[in-house]
């Protein structure tokens, strides 16, 4: 069977110990709380996409 | 007509041209601000960016550089060939720029621009870009494109484009009586006595204030514009010489002039039809 959720290449990053979570582990997780250092707060991390902006 | 150069540096012209009327100098004036093409950033492909400034300053800033422009061996985008979006080599210059603050927090400056050409950089290499923290990166990919400045002011060519009328100051011997009142009066003491008679030291340098005339009580000198010389002040950014940007305005000058005979010859034509 096809994944039920595809991987969506959003990762956020612990403010306190910077310890990356991606998308699923983050989807695994009973409360948003960081896996290493049990910090409550995280910051989304920028997706390396490419962008075209205008000059102007 | 006549034209003499008064001052010339790499920056900065000063002349003097006679002969033409005023339509002409504001032609030759507005066409030099808006007209004459510059090489400048248009678009910007950011790969990276973990800096506090956002994408959008950043290539509003990128645009606002001014670079080089080498304008033989390139073609305005709505002339080339190429129909493609960013261009191609005969009419867009790629520019680079990585950059990371590894040890310290630090300024990103256009010295760190990196041209596909190294005739078309950035005019000054210590102009701030942008700011990076510790461990911040910032890497983008920028398409410079020769372009106007009535489309939008980042192309202007000159930071300064000005122009007044020369000045001629005559003095009547017959009636001055060598009171001074004038050479007193003149803010720019361009007046002075000398072997009994008032004369003009630099007739460029004379603002047209019409001091001295409002100071003379006998009406012995009179301060009037030349109707057909005027006196040129033109400053580049750095993109073009001053001299490339003169001659330049001038060519797209004549250019719209035989347009105009061209299509005022085919009305007629039609109409003789």
């Amino acid at each position: 069977m096809a994944d039920q959720k595809p991987e969506t290449g959003v990762t956020y990053k612990c403010v306190q110990c910077g310890a990356i979570i991606t998308s699923d582990q983050f989807s695994l997780l009973l409360e948003i709380k960081c896996p290493n250092c049990g910090y409550r707060v995280l910051r989304k991390v920028r997706p390396p996409i490419v962008k075209r902006v205008k000059a102007v | 007509m006549e034209i003499k150069i008064l001052k010339q540096d790499d920056l900065h012209i000063r002349f003097l041209i006679s002969g033409i009327e005023i339509p002409v100098a504001n032609a030759l004036r507005r066409i030099m601000i808006a007209e004459v093409p510059s090489m400048i950033i248009d678009d910007v492909i950011i790969l990276e960016n973990s800096s506090p400034m956002k994408d959008e300053i950043l290539s509003h800033r990128l645009g606002l550089l001014p670079l080089k422009t080498d304008l033989d061996s390139y073609v305005l985008r709505e002339d080339c060939a190429c129909n493609s979006e960013l261009g191609c080599s005969k009419c867009s210059v790629t520019l680079t720029l990585e950059a990371e603050a590894t040890n310290t927090a630090r300024s990103v400056y256009s010295r760190e621009m990196k041209s596909e050409n190294p005739d078309v950089t950035p005019v000054s290499d210590d102009i701030p870009l942008l700011k990076l923290a510790r461990g911040q990166r910032i890497r983008l990919e920028a398409y410079a494109k020769l372009g106007r400045g009535i489309e939008h002011a980042k192309w202007q060519p000159v930071s300064g484009c000005a122009y007044k009328y020369a000045a001629a100051i005559q003095i009547d011997p017959k009636k001055c009586t060598l009171c001074k009142k004038c050479v007193d009066i003149c803010t720019k003491h361009l007046l002075k006595m000398e072997n009994n008679k008032i004369i003009l030291t630099e007739p460029l340098d004379c603002r047209l204030c019409e001091e001295c005339e409002e100071a003379c009580t006998v009406g012995a000198i009179q301060a009037k514009p030349l109707k057909d010389t005027f006196i040129f002040d033109v400053e580049s950014n750095g993109s073009l010489s001053p001299e490339r940007l003169v001659l330049e305005a001038n060519k797209i000058l004549k250019e719209k002039a035989e347009e105009f005979i061209t299509q005022i010859s085919e009305l007629k034509e039609g109409e003789e039809e």
